[in-house]
């Protein structure tokens, strides 16, 4: 569970974060306008009347048929920029950023505890008869 | 009710054919299915597929008997309007694309997972569990049903206890499948699925194109001859009706269907099978492109089966047009009489059954992962369950979902459970998406905006379509007898989408103000860094 603390605490990372959030959502926004603008035509198309989307273009193909395969034709385009556009730009800024919170974030190493051997030799050596209440550690039974 | 009755030897070839094919599905399971009580290995087979190889399975848990069998039926009975449908089909997965690497990045296996990041505490857990379970449900019951009667069309029978007799089996199947091979093996058969199902339609739409010498003209004018609507069949308006409560339907429909059919929690859990984020989203653009390529195939055989068998045999098989795949597998090629034809057939047959059994799979795995992790894991254990257990509660509940969708699907033998469909999808538009955008994206999120959005965006389309034309009030409705209905639409997404992303934002904000600044939840540096670029990602 993430840790919390006070908001509003600012770190270094909050304007490269941002900065990486608002060039992702400008083109996610692109993408998305595009295509449900698309779609919201279409469908605004075939509302106003049947006649509209009923004229034949090539022979019996007819406009709304055309244009069903526009849409897939632009969102198979868009998709492919978009991963593309994003993979060149976006995905490298957020993999450097990252690869700086996972260096800062890195386990500290515990400097050798020069004291540590002997305690556990002394604990070793104190048990001569049956292990008495937890004791301070050296604690000799007598 | 085919157009050329299947003989003793047609029967016996289907049968032995798909009862081949499942034990080579069954075996492969077994031998890439898990290794031991690793949860990772159980729920996204430790993200070992390749962008290429999880593009397939994400297609393949895309592409159900709903695709298949019901797209096809529409284009089949009501041409343009069908087209549109294809069209809204493949557009959800754009949806999907721009949440993809977020998703991938934030989640951990579950919808559960995600909605746990924003609020603390059991309660994002079981209104995940409870989401899950309402949109897997209903779509598990029309796929196992759908499938019963399926076979007993192909095996030339009829008769309820035929379809019930299906309907266990196949739902037995299903629970072995995902028991043995976990997202790993169901993964395997998915890909197979979509190869087969990809090889077959196109065998069929190829046969279809040169019956008519490839002339695209030809094949749309005996489709408007065939379907008996004539110039109709290609305008729109011939499946819901021109009125003004007919286009607001169809305007309901491509919205549900846009923003619902991609947010399900099977793909969902699918997505965090990729590796990374950034595969997670190469994998839906490679799935979009499989997915459009295969739609394309679909409204070809829909016109097909218009032009070859003609609409009022189709609508005799079902209203809904769902016989159309089997009916025009059976007349092409010189029908079943000929090898050919009883190949091709066959063919079809066994790409329905392995699609509706894998379908099945994910759906099952899904909702017990999410009944395991979320409920029993989380909610229940708060956190202490070890890997094995939690391995072998999702084993159990793989087995109690099973069988309490066979249950529902053999109690709803004979009613009109089409709108289930439409259900589900409606279900995860309005109570996955809000939340889902909002948990990703929105700084001022918090748990009152949570339980708002979710349980209002749930409760809403849930009631909405109890009191809508599919459930009373009209002939094809699930009661036909009774009316209660005051909803006019048939999907609920226009009112309840719109509604939930209201109530997700009221919720935060006035729940915010009260709570004050100091409730509790992760502060959204935290989650930014962690939606953005992955770090703390396992």
């Amino acid at each position: 569970m993430p840790a919390t603390h006070p908001p509003s605490e600012e770190s270094p990372y909050t304007a490269p974060l941002t900065r990486l959030s608002r060039a992702t959502t400008r083109l996610s926004r692109t993408f998305a306008l595009v295509n449900a603008g698309g779609l919201v035509l279409v469908v605004a198309l075939g509302m106003t009347g049947s006649a509209l989307m009923g004229t034949p273009v090539l022979g019996r193909v007819n406009l709304g048929i055309l244009l069903g395969l526009l849409q897939g034709a632009v969102l198979l385009w868009t998709a492919a920029r978009y991963d593309h556009r994003l993979s060149r730009s976006c995905d490298p800024a957020a993999e450097r950023i990252a690869e700086r919170l996972r260096f800062e974030r890195r386990p500290v190493e515990t400097p050798a505890d020069p004291f540590g051997d002997l305690w556990m030799q002394q604990r070793r050596g104190s048990g001569t008869g049956p292990a008495g209440p937890a004791g301070y550690p050296g604690t000799v039974n007598r | 009710m085919s157009p050329a009755p299947l003989n003793a030897g047609t029967q016996a070839v289907i049968l032995i054919a798909f009862l081949l094919f499942v034990a080579v599905s069954l075996m492969l399971c077994v031998i890439v299915g898990p290794e031991g009580s690793e949860v990772a290995d159980f729920y996204t087979a430790n993200r070992t597929l390749t962008p290429l190889q999880n593009a397939l399975a994400l297609s393949g848990d895309y592409i159900s008997a709903a695709t298949l069998l019901g797209t096809t039926g529409i284009v089949a009975m009501s041409g343009y309007d069908g087209f549109t449908l294809v069209t809204s089909t493949v557009l959800a997965l754009g949806v999907l694309l721009i949440l993809a690497r977020p998703l991938r990045n934030a989640g951990r296996y579950t919808l559960g997972d995600i909605w746990a990041l924003r609020v603390d505490g059991p309660a994002p857990r079981i209104a995940a569990a409870v989401t899950t379970l309402a949109v897997s449900l209903p779509f598990l019951v029309v796929q196992l049903s759908g499938a019963g009667s399926a076979t007993a069309q192909v095996l030339g029978l009829s008769g309820s206890g035929i379809e019930q007799f299906c309907t266990v089996v196949i739902g037995v199947l299903m629970i072995c499948f995902t028991l043995l091979g976990g997202m790993r093996g169901t993964s395997m058969v998915q890909i197979v699925k979509v190869v087969l199902a990809f090889g077959t339609v196109v065998v069929v739409a190829v046969s279809v194109l040169s019956r008519f010498d490839w002339n695209l003209d030809a094949l749309l004018g005996a489709a408007s001859a065939g379907s008996g609507q004539g110039d109709a069949f290609l305008r729109p308006g011939l499946q819901l009706g021109t009125s003004a409560s007919g286009r607001l339907n169809f305007i309901g429909l491509q919205l549900t269907v846009v923003l619902g059919a991609a947010c399900m929690p099977h793909m969902l859990m699918r997505v965090n099978a990729a590796p990374d984020g950034a595969a997670a989203r190469r994998s839906t653009r490679y799935s979009i492109a499989i997915v459009g390529a295969f739609c394309l195939l679909v409204a070809v055989i829909g016109l097909g089966a218009a032009a070859v068998v003609g609409d009022r045999i189709i609508g005799a098989v079902n209203p809904n047009g769902q016989g159309a795949l089997l009916l025009l597998a059976g007349a092409l090629d010189g029908g079943t009489g000929t090898a050919a034809g009883s190949a091709l057939f066959t063919a079809v047959a066994c790409s329905v059954f392995v699609t509706v059994l894998a379908v099945v799979a994910g759906i099952t795995l899904a909702s017990a992962a999410t009944l395991a992790h979320d409920v029993h894991a989380h909610a229940v254990r708060k956190g202490r369950l070890t890997q094995t257990g939690e391995v072998r509660a999702v084993r159990w509940s793989v087995v109690a979902v099973g069988a309490v969708g066979i249950v529902l699907a053999l109690a709803a033998q004979g009613s009109n459970i089409q709108f289930m469909s439409s259900l589900a999808v409606g279900i995860a538009a309005s109570a996955i998406l809000p939340a889902l955008v909002f948990s990703l994206f929105w700084d001022r999120f918090n748990r009152t905006g949570l339980l708002c959005g979710v349980y209002g965006g749930l409760l809403s389309s849930v009631g909405l379509q109890v009191f809508s034309p599919t459930v009373s009030g009209a002939p094809y409705a699930l009661f036909p007898g009774a009316d209660f209905h005051w909803y006019p639409l048939q999907t609920t997404g226009l009112v309840a989408v719109p509604l939930a992303f209201l109530l997700g934002w009221a919720g935060s904000v006035l729940g915010g103000r009260r709570a004050g600044a100091e409730d509790g939840r992760p502060d959204f540096e935290e989650v930014r860094q962690r939606v953005l670029l992955g770090v703390d990602a396992p």
